[in-house]
């Protein structure tokens, strides 16, 4: 469980870290650089939110048991 | 005493009267006050901070418990439903979600940066881009979030083809064990998902038309 836990939430540590830095200095936030991201490269958004959409669904919202 | 016709008037009579603005483009562009962006960022950076202490303490927490102890800290298998209820939840976790959205959306930007920010989105060719290291972050991020689906995957398939917990059953233990302190974990990581991947304010991020 605790590497569980220290894999999936020391990336959005080390991101929150780097949102306070962007957001400090009044920088464009994480969400813009996302925003444009995906708008450059929308298939490969798509696939990573399906991606994504699968394994929070998959380790949620698993209903059995 | 009738006033005179005026070749003008048909077509004045024709003229469409502009259309009321609707309730939700009303809500869509209200513009947040200026001066209390500041105020917001400064809100913006304190949550941050709240969020990342929840975080640390809950991977301090866990990795802790599995150093000290050898059984899991919840029954077997654990149980759907603990303290506090889920739909307590579910609702904290979405006021989490809206108030990062709000607190991102209404944070100060310094107008250099944003006007940067803009400017560049016109750079066609990725050589003479002046966002490389910006990008190449993006992009290393990108691969540590990939990597981590990776070993969460392996992981997940193994413990379910060996009859060994599946990581949906961590999840439900740290809700079982530590209810409060999941659900604050929980809403530190939907505050920073509404931060990072609701659209910001269309009026000043997206596209236009033209």
């Amino acid at each position: 469980m605790g590497f569980v836990a220290l894999v999936g939430l020391s990336t959005l540590a080390l991101l929150a870290v780097s949102d306070i830095f962007l957001t400090e200095s009044k920088r464009a936030s994480v969400g813009e650089w996302v925003t444009l991201w995906a708008k450059r490269y929308p298939m490969f958004a798509l696939a990573l939110t399906l991606v994504a959409g699968a394994l929070l669904g998959h380790f949620y919202w698993a209903t059995a048991g | 005493m009738s006033a005179a016709v005026t070749p003008q008037q048909p077509a004045a009579v024709t003229r469409k009267e502009p259309k009321p603005e609707r309730l939700i483009d009303r809500i869509l562009n209200w513009q947040f006050p200026e001066r209390a962006r500041g105020v917001v960022t400064w809100i913006s950076v304190v949550l941050l901070l709240v969020a990342f202490a929840l975080l640390v303490w809950g991977m301090v927490s866990a990795v802790s418990y599995t150093l000290t102890h050898t059984g899991p800290p919840c029954t077997n298998p654990p149980q759907r439903e603990a303290s506090p209820p889920q739909w307590v939840m579910v609702g904290v976790c979405l006021l989490a979600f809206v108030l990062g959205h709000l607190t991102a959306r209404w944070q100060s930007i310094d107008p250099k940066h944003s006007q940067r920010h803009k400017n560049l989105r016109e750079v066609d060719h990725p050589e003479t881009d002046p966002r490389k290291r910006e990008a190449l972050i993006i992009q290393t991020l990108l691969l540590v979030f990939l990597v981590e689906v990776i070993g969460l995957l392996i992981i997940e398939a193994v413990t379910l083809s060996q009859n060994v917990w599946p990581i949906t059953y961590y999840v439900r233990c740290a809700y079982d064990a530590a209810g409060v302190q999941s659900m604050a974990a929980a809403a530190s990581i939907l505050f920073l998902v509404g931060r990072w991947f609701w659209l910001p304010d269309r009026g000043q991020n997206a596209r236009t038309r033209s």
